[in-house]
């Protein structure tokens, strides 16, 4: 018994520990939100695109002069890889992270036929092969001011097969010269779900299916892409609390009845 | 005592569910899982369909609000894609609502499409019929649904007399369709998509199914992922993003195709490593007659073997440039009993002058090393439009067929169609009509010069685009005044260009519809949005002009009794006026056609299920049994007695429409031959066309819809980099194709999506502003009648440098 006790002490007290941790961290987070948030007017606009960079490159040597080409080092260039500045917990210029919810969602949106509908790439692609997505894709990682979010559905290696680029071939014979917009008048419907709650701070249920969405944390986590980012990144096992809506539910599964629960009704 | 009999109800149903669930289960059999129609919380209904692309037959969950379509899903009930898409499917809602949609009937006045009324489109055409009703033609579609194509068949074979009607997918499996007949003396595949999920190795012929049927290439290398092994081999005449996923890549000469598999069965022979048991037991053996037939004559094991002496590995090797090293290691894998091997193809192999040898090879290993009858060993075929087998195989809309694998030279055929459609005896010709390549053929050539096709209808498809060598086969249209060309289309196309009368149609999800996808299940949706302005069903079209005609008094449109062909009642047997658009929706007219095509299907065993139990089914693979249970019952596995009724108890295995009546299938020896236009001095180098993952044939539904577009704006060509840098090429470049029938500028894209290897270069053939099929060789195979479009001779050069052509003349 005494030993109990004194195991239930020392949880206490680092369940009281964490709490402390966990409530400080929580108000400093909100205070570098609202003064980086301010910084990142660069991309509030609702149809910035984060690699705007790619438009202002030097434009590649054709593969022919490469030998000509005399490559060196730029003003950038650094040789040491410890010299590199590392963002992740620095606080930087531009952070996607705290980009404000309109420009995330208007990001989603202007990614996406419909919500639901797999996300454009953003960016060029091999074309002749997949394997070089998850190069970046298969663990979420932030270059700089790009983030790539981590793939959520890990068994699918064909990522071809859905996500095609938004930047056309990628070549350059294939954007000025060619009249792109099809104007269709397909409108898709960007509406999430109401989100439900038992009652008031009870774990709400996920408004979406969550077929090919398995890993929560490439939308929802730190680099993720929704506007909704987890309040308690610490916790690993999302479904344990929250669980796909009924609503959602209803349209895939009819109501099946308790074979044997009539017996106990008086 | 109500709440006692509402207790005793509930109880009973729960358990009658809970037993039929685990009955199911237990044999493996479709759940009947209704979608729920209540409108979910943010007022987006779901409903399924299978997908409108190709012949996969994935199922999509529609989202629909205010008439619209706003979401799609991938179905995660459906046993074909699991919950999966490609980003085809993803984006298939798109399709409705391009801005420059057909809305309007439009006639051709002084060389302009103007806007007429339906009552007098109608009127034009059915004039058009009644004054030369044995010069109509139909050309169809393997994307017609299942009631539309036999409406259709209906009008020309039991209504017209003339049999000319044609599906386009005369361009893309009419190979297979002989490759099944001479083997299986049936068609269509015996085995289903579940072989992808039991076979050791899948091979891949000439085929990229990570681009042009994505889901089920997922479905394969998905099982890597889960820790499974599969060896993938691709056997292609480029590098493709299938390639990247292969264990072994075998880059063949185009064409030599027939002399792998010859080396392979020569292998199987000479290691004494084929199948005894398998081949006395269920096979004989057949050559082919002088001239090219279906059925050839008979041969035997000691012929077979002897004609294949000569395809030794080095031999092969010389015609193939194949390894010999590599075809003893494909001989290897056939001659293993521990492993299961499944065969994938679809263009590569089917658009080829010898195209139905190159199936019968196919079958004819797997069969020689018994590669067949268990799940995991199957040699399939795959198509590419999403009703090709349920319209045009099934229903027969080829121009020698009739529906439910009944062809028109046989007399008890034509007499059970009379009968089944009560048509009064010798309505329906014996004559075949014109083939695809003879009816365009005939169309564009002047009427005084013997082109005896007045008027082409065409429905559901895109033949100023896809059609080989288009200037013969359609351009040519242009000149010849007195020839009338009526085109149902969703978009301006190619072919609406040189239309007279252009109908516009509601397409996918703005009718109701039933498709057959590759694995011979059928699939069910409903309409769920109204079509744009005046855009009616194709079906629609078909029995209002049938109806027209039957007012003027054409007396095919009467049945034996003097009724309309066409008959649509209502609950109380009475006739609905359908042809009247008003009425169309009245009742479901699909479903009346569907039940009336049904009767056909039982005679080759085909039995499609009930119009009903489609409805609440994801699609179901024929035939589809009533059991003992009470239940009907699909067939995955075909002949195989552990999943086809139809194979008498203890068989095991019975091609129960063996070709020589025994229960056996066929063999064939098929020699490699020469393709009919190889390169040469002057044009040297292999063109060879295709699609690409992000279009959908000829384009005019996926590049409307801006995700799709932007990733894939245009055609290309795609070259090796050596041959570009001979030809002062580089990537962006304009290059010039040239073959003996006409030329192109096209971008050259070097080191993209695939590679050639030097001295062949690839097109897709989607663009409609840039028309390789221009260039394409119009040479069919003999038996099938399927042209070629994977092999022709072609010149490159750079655009501004002078023609080599003129070069070697000069």
């Amino acid at each position: 018994m005494p030993e109990r006790a004194k195991s239930n002490k020392a949880t206490t007290i680092i369940v009281a520990i964490v709490f402390t941790i966990s409530v400080s961290g929580f108000f400093m987070g909100m205070r570098q939100t609202v003064s980086e948030t301010e910084q990142s007017e660069f991309n509030t606009s609702p149809h910035a695109e984060i690699d705007t960079q790619h438009y202002s490159a030097k434009p590649a040597v054709d593969y022919r002069d490469i030998s000509q080409a005399g490559f060196g080092p730029n003003a950038d260039f650094k040789s040491k890889l410890s010299s590199l500045k590392t963002t992740l917990n620095e606080q930087s210029h531009i952070s996607p992270l705290l980009l404000t919810e309109e420009s995330l969602r208007a990001k989603r949106v202007s990614r996406r036929a419909y919500d639901g509908a797999p996300p454009i790439v953003p960016h060029p692609i091999a074309q002749d092969n997949a394997a070089s997505c998850l190069q970046c894709h298969s663990k979420a990682t932030r270059i700089d001011n790009v983030v790539a979010p981590e793939i959520s559905h890990p068994e699918y290696t064909s990522c071809t097969q859905c996500h095609v680029s938004g930047k056309g071939l990628g070549s350059r014979w294939n954007t000025a010269e060619f009249d792109l917009h099809t104007g269709n008048q397909f409108s898709g419907n960007h509406e999430a779900a109401p989100v439900e709650r038992a009652y008031d701070n009870s774990p709400p249920t996920i408004p979406h299916t969550v077929h090919m969405r398995q890993n929560c944390m490439s939308c929802h986590g730190e680099l993720g892409t929704s506007p909704i980012r987890t309040s308690h990144p610490e916790r690993q096992s999302c479904t344990q609390c929250h669980v796909p809506s009924g609503q959602v539910d209803k349209a895939n599964f009819e109501e099946s009845p308790f074979p044997f629960v009539q017996e106990l009704i008086p | 005592m109500m709440n006692m009999n509402r207790r005793h109800f509930l109880k009973s149903t729960a358990l009658a569910a809970a037993v039929a669930a685990a009955q199911q289960r237990a044999n493996g059999n479709y759940e009947n899982t209704e979608l729920d129609a209540a409108l979910a919380s943010d007022g987006v209904k779901w409903d399924k369909a299978p997908c409108r692309f190709c012949g996969t037959g994935c199922h999509v969950r529609v989202g629909v609000k205010d008439n619209k379509v706003v979401a799609i899903q991938g179905e995660q009930l459906a046993e074909v894609n699991k919950g999966l898409l490609c980003v085809k499917g993803y984006h298939v809602g798109g399709i409705l609502y391009g801005k420059d949609r057909l809305k309007e009937p439009m006639l051709r006045k002084n060389g302009k499409l103007e806007k007429i009324t339906w009552d007098e489109a109608i009127e034009v055409i059915a004039k058009r019929v009644y004054d030369k009703p044995s010069e109509f033609a139909i050309y169809g579609s393997g994307q017609w649904t299942i009631p539309e194509g036999y409406a259709a068949q209906k009008f020309i074979k039991g209504g017209l007399s003339n049999n000319h009607i044609d599906p386009n997918a005369r361009l893309c499996m009419a190979s297979a369709v002989t490759g099944y007949l001479s083997t299986h003396g049936v068609d269509e595949p015996a085995g289903c998509y579940d072989d992808l999920d039991a076979c050791d190795v899948m091979i891949m012929w000439g085929n990229n199914p990570a681009e042009m049927h994505p889901v089920l290439f997922s479905r394969v290398i998905d099982r890597r992922t889960k820790g499974e092994e599969v060896k993938l081999i691709d056997i292609g005449t480029r590098r493709t993003r299938t390639t990247e996923y292969s264990d072994e890549y075998l880059e063949f000469r185009p064409q030599s195709d027939l002399a792998i598999a010859n080396g392979i069965a020569h292998l199987l022979i000479k290691n004494g490593t084929y199948d005894k048991e398998f081949v006395s037991k269920f096979c004989n053996f057949r050559k082919d007659t002088e001239s090219p037939s279906l059925f050839g004559q008979a041969s035997t094991f000691e012929e077979y073997s002897q004609l294949l002496e000569e395809y030794t590995p080095e031999h092969v090797e010389a015609i193939s440039g194949v390894p010999a090293d590599k075809i003893r290691m494909l001989g290897d894998l056939f001659g293993r009993r521990d492993i299961r091997i499944t065969s994938l193809w679809c263009m590569g192999v089917n658009q080829h002058t010898r195209g139905t040898n190159m199936n019968r090879l196919l079958h004819g290993i797997h069969m020689l090393s018994g590669h067949f009858g268990k799940p995991g060993d199957a040699p399939t075929s795959l198509t590419g439009q999403p009703s090709a087998c349920g319209t045009a195989r099934e229903v027969g809309t080829l121009a020698h067929a009739l529906p439910g694998g009944r062809i028109v030279a046989k007399d008890d055929h034509r007499a059970d169609c009379e009968k089944l459609w009560n048509l009064p005896k010798g309505r329906i010709n014996a004559k075949p009509g014109y083939h695809t390549m003879k009816m365009w053929e005939q169309f564009c050539t002047a009427t005084d010069q013997g082109g005896d096709i007045n008027t082409v209808w065409v429905q559901v498809t895109n033949p100023g685009h896809t059609l080989p060598h288009l200037k013969k086969h359609f351009q040519n249209k242009k000149n010849l005044k007195d020839k009338f060309l009526i085109v149902s289309e969703v978009y301006p196309t190619a072919t609406t260009k040189l239309a007279d009368l252009v109908l516009p149609a509601a397409m996918w999800v703005e009718k109701n519809g039933v498709f057959g996808n590759s694995e011979r299940r059928t699939q069910q949706w409903f309409k769920m949005v109204d079509a744009p302005g005046n855009a009616r069903d194709d079906c629609w079209m078909t029995i209002a002009v049938a109806h027209k005609l039957y007012e003027m008094g054409l007396e095919g449109m009467k049945d034996k009794n003097g009724n309309f062909i066409f008959n649509i009642v209502d609950e109380s047997g009475s006739t609905v006026p359908v042809w009247e658009w008003k009425h169309y929706y009245d009742v479901n007219t699909d479903e009346q056609l569907y039940n009336e095509y049904r009767e056909f299907t039982f005679m080759k065993h085909k039995d499609v299920a009930p119009y009903d139990e489609l409805v609440k089914a994801r699609g179901l693979r024929w035939p589809v049994v009533k059991k003992e249970d009470g239940k009907w019952h699909e067939t995955p596995f075909r002949f195989m007695e552990f999943s086809d009724s139809y194979v008498e108890k203890g068989k095991g295995l019975q091609f129960y429409h063996s070709v020589t009546k025994d229960d056996k299938a066929l063999i064939w020896f098929c020699p490699y031959e020469a393709a009919t236009e190889e390169p040469d001095s002057e044009f040297p180098v292999w063109l060879c066309t295709g699609r690409v993952l992000e279009h959908w044939h000829t384009g005019s539904m996926t590049r409307r819809i801006p995700q799709l577009r932007n990733a894939m704006p245009h055609a290309y060509l795609e070259m090796n980099p050596e041959d570009a840098k001979e030809q002062g090429l580089s990537n962006g470049d304009i290059a010039i194709i040239e073959t003996r029938r006409g030329k192109i500028e096209l971008p050259v894209w070097l080191d993209g999506r695939g590679h050639p290897p030097r001295g062949s270069i690839f097109v897709p053939f989607f663009d409609e502003n840039l028309l390789i099929n221009e260039l394409t060789l119009g040479d069919i195979d003999p038996i099938s009648k399927e042209p070629d479009y994977k092999k022709c001779a072609a010149v490159v050069y750079k655009k501004g440098a002078p023609s080599p052509l003129s070069k070697s003349k000069g």
